[in-house]
């Protein structure tokens, strides 16, 4: 069984400079002179074609570097990501040019995510479709209100055929019938067997949608496996957490900081590898 | 390390389309909010010219000319490209740093941001080029065999300003203060190149190491039909030397950094 999506040894660093002028030393000398952060650390896991994982954790447990790192926005510090066929980030902030129409920005974006003229062109109909916002398309994109900014940048990602497709805390922004449509469509990628990452403090939500469950704490992964489960785990988990004092909260946090700052010994460079889509997945969607 | 410039090159020969489309909406989207649009490109520098006439040429030259040529037709000839110049050097820059959140993949060819803003910025020289030869034709210099220069020079001041926007975008991305740096030196460099006053001796010989230098002799020649191009083609090789020269250290630089773009911003 191949896998669509794997991670390998996966760190994400960044280094916390107390001056500017570190930053600078680190450039030209190498040696860094800040602490080292680990937004996710060692993460390693697979997920097969087709299923739909739900990424779970408090706030600062690495999510939204793992929706980055899964859409191929930025490179690992170490390890291999394998991507296999195209991938989708729908995001709230979709960058879309708020100077440009609604039109303009179908083809801004179509270009940036490296598409031909024909195959924008192709898309277009549907992507107005299904974003629906009637004469507002021939609009600059600074005129929308947020609602129809998230649905154009939604329907152009989920419009450009992915094959794995990034959802992060996209759904709250829309109303009730938008959400209910871009379910639909989800539910259509999941027949398709295509493999869907959503990630949202919505524990209701991923148990309602997911058929899997990533669960990140503190840049590393707590669990992973069927949703029921690890749903349930982590229930308890923030049962647990919350009944906590402020300072029982806060030392649990200062015993896996010092874990996330702890240098990770490798000395390769990461990558992010994009595979062809499968055959297989090809037949499936048709 | 040849390695860099030739994966840049093969990145902008297979992006032209890309580059093309995204310098049309580059341009859009920066005149999009005014009525005048496009037209006071040409306006701005229209009513700088005629300050520029009248300190330099009414004021502190008391109307004499220079080398023949009247104070007006010498500064249109010679200023043209630096209305070009000059912002080109410190929008392309800024490029990488300020687009960089728009790209949403990766595998994004970075290297065609500063040739789209840089194209961008090229429609309103035209713009400007034709102004300047209607000008010009006012005062009896008329378009003929010696336009012909245009192309090569327009060709030269590309690639001069392509290669030295693939450093300059990857350093500024890296370290911003260099955006104020490159500033500073621009407003200097509008009077240490032949704009206003012609330089004689030594001081001349110096300030042509300055490849800008070229450029703006060039422009003169090509406007006001004099050999200078031909007359100096030792320059055009030395001109040509400090182009590859940046475009190899340039495209080094940027592939050397350009994983590290996405963690700057």
């Amino acid at each position: 069984m191949t896998s669509q999506v794997k991670f390998e040894n996966v760190s994400k660093r960044y280094t916390l400079y107390r001056k500017q002028s570190d930053k600078l030393k680190e450039i030209f000398t190498g040696k860094t002179n800040g602490t080292q952060f680990y937004a996710l650390r060692n993460v390693s896991f697979e997920v097969p074609p087709g299923e739909v994982v739900g990424i779970i954790g408090i706030n600062g447990s690495g999510k939204s570097t793992m929706s980055n790192l899964l859409a191929d926005v930025m490179p690992p510090t170490h390890g291999q990501i394998t991507l296999r066929g195209k991938t989708a980030l729908i995001a709230i902030s979709s960058g879309l040019n708020g100077q440009l129409t609604g039109m303009e920005n179908i083809e801004l974006k179509g270009l940036m995510l490296g598409m031909s003229k024909e195959q924008i062109a192709a898309l277009t109909p549907e992507i107005i479709d299904f974003a629906d916002i009637g004469e507002f398309i021939h609009q600059p994109v600074k005129t929308y209100s947020s609602g129809m900014k998230s649905r154009l940048g939604f329907a152009i990602s989920i419009n450009i055929d992915p094959d794995i497709l990034v959802i992060d805390e996209a759904l709250s922004v829309g109303d009730q019938t938008f959400t209910d449509k871009c379910l639909t469509k989800m539910n259509e990628f999941k027949d398709q067997g295509k493999t869907i990452f959503f990630i949202s403090h919505s524990v209701s939500q991923v148990k309602q949608f997911c058929t899997q469950a990533l669960w990140l704490e503190y840049g590393e992964i707590r669990e992973y496996g069927p949703v029921e489960e690890i749903v349930g785990e982590y229930n308890k988990f923030l049962k647990w957490y919350r009944q906590l004092t402020k300072s029982q909260q806060n030392q649990y946090k200062e015993s896996k900081l010092t874990q996330r700052t702890t240098i990770v010994d490798s000395n390769d460079l990461g990558e992010t590898i994009v595979l062809p889509r499968t055959q297989q997945t090809k037949e499936m969607t048709g | 390390m040849l390695k860099a410039p030739k994966q840049i090159y093969s990145e902008i020969r297979e992006s032209l389309y890309l580059i093309l489309r995204l310098s049309m909406y580059e341009t859009k989207s920066m005149y999009s909010m005014q009525y005048l649009g496009f037209l006071w490109e040409l306006v701005t520098p229209i009513l700088q010219i005629s300050v520029y006439w009248f300190v330099f040429g009414f004021g502190i030259r008391e109307g004499r000319d220079i080398d023949g040529v009247a104070f007006l037709p010498w500064l249109v000839s010679g200023i043209i490209v630096w209305f070009f110049i000059s912002p080109a050097i410190t929008t392309t820059a800024r490029s990488v740093y300020s687009r960089i959140g728009l790209v949403s993949k990766m595998s994004f060819p970075l290297s065609t941001i500063p040739a789209y803003v840089l194209l961008s910025l090229l429609y309103r020289h035209f713009g400007m080029i034709l102004v300047s030869f209607v000008l010009l034709a006012f005062f009896g210099y008329y378009p003929g065999l010696h336009t012909f220069w245009l192309i090569y020079l327009l060709i030269s001041a590309v690639a001069l300003l392509y290669a030295l926007a693939l450093l300059t975008s990857a350093l500024t991305t890296i370290i911003r203060d260099l955006q104020n740096l490159l500033m500073s030196v621009m407003r200097m460099m509008l009077y240490l190149t032949p704009i206003f006053w012609l330089p004689t001796g030594w001081v001349q010989q110096v300030l042509q190491l300055n490849p800008l230098y070229y450029l703006v002799e060039g422009y003169r020649s090509m406007f006001l039909g004099t050999d200078w191009i031909v007359e100096n083609w030792e320059w055009g090789f030395y001109y040509w030397g400090i182009v590859l020269i940046l475009f190899f250290v340039g495209s080094n630089v940027h592939m050397r950094f350009r994983r590290y773009f996405i963690d700057y911003i």
